[in-house]
């Protein structure tokens, strides 16, 4: 048995033509303008003024934290009893 | 070292602020803005930088100066070292530090910067101060230059992106900036160069 040809000859079988055509000026993203001194050093006064400057690395924070945490269970816990207090007797069930 | 010294804005004048290396008295009165400045982020980044300062002093891994930072890396090249800086201005009489900035040399020697936190609610005459942050980043980028450090990074976060973007004028800022020793070296000169030329015309 012949196996049917899957390819109709005599006719382009590349790849299909880009449905959603952009235009090039479409893609292209609109140009920074280009901030001269004065004006970047005014960009990052004015920023600072309406924000607060309060960053830490996710990285840095998480290794701190666990310094912090590492530090707290080691922390002799302080007792009523370490300072002359005796202990309260246990409530006795009734 | 001679502290490095850059310009803020505070009540319509240019006023110096010196950022130095922190001492352990320094770390102590940095760790206590938790409880001046508390429920701020300021306040738990510099009470956590603060307790990972401790941790790796006792590691014996931070300088707190310049000197004894070239001294480490001169025993051991691939010595990682953490220091904290800390901007102070002796205007600023009700607080003695305005800002943190918690970096590490890594064993390559390139800087990472770690936590940078501006004391909230900085005012004096009543206005608010700025310029602090951008300040330090300035002086960090200069201070790797000077070291002959090739790269400084940093993570960056949805909050912190925006800020580096202005500052590093780098776009976009994703999760993590890069700046090149030659970079470093162009952004610092005009940093300071600007500043010089704003206090010449405010002397006039």
């Amino acid at each position: 048995m012949i196996s049917p040809d899957v390819i109709l000859r005599g006719r382009n079988v590349g790849l299909p033509g880009r449905v959603n055509k952009a235009n090039f000026s479409l893609v292209k993203t609109p140009a920074q303008k280009k901030l001269t001194d004065e004006e970047w050093l005014r960009e990052c006064f004015e920023y600072e003024r309406t924000h607060e400057i309060a960053f830490a690395s996710p990285k840095a924070l998480l290794e701190a934290r666990m310094i912090a945490a590492m530090d707290k269970a080691r922390r002799p816990r302080r007792r009523a009893g370490r300072n002359g207090v005796a202990p309260r007797p246990k409530a006795a069930a009734r | 070292m001679k502290p490095i010294i850059f310009h803020v804005e505070a009540a319509g004048e240019f006023r110096p602020v010196e950022l130095t290396f922190a001492s352990e008295a320094g770390v102590r009165r940095v760790r206590a803005w938790r409880k001046m400045t508390p429920a701020t982020d300021a306040g738990e980044f510099a009470a956590l930088a603060a307790k990972r300062w401790f941790y790796y002093t006792r590691e014996g891994a931070t300088a707190v100066s310049l000197d004894e930072m070239r001294a480490v890396i001169r025993r051991n090249k691939r010595a990682e070292i953490a220091f904290l800086l800390v901007a102070s201005a002796g205007w600023a009489k009700r607080s003695k530090f305005l800002a943190l900035a918690y970096c590490r040399r890594t064993w390559c020697h390139h800087l990472v910067l770690d936590f940078l936190a501006v004391r909230p609610g900085l005012t004096f005459a009543g206005q608010p101060i700025s310029g602090v942050g951008s300040g330090i980043l300035s002086a960090l980028m200069g201070l790797a230059d000077s070291l002959g450090m090739e790269t400084m990074w940093g993570e960056a976060t949805a909050s912190s992106a925006s800020f580096y973007e202005k500052v590093l004028k780098i776009r976009p800022v994703h999760d993590l900036f890069i700046i090149r020793r030659a970079m470093m070296r162009d952004l610092a000169r005009r940093y300071f160069a600007r500043q010089k030329r704003r206090l010449a015309r405010a002397g006039e």
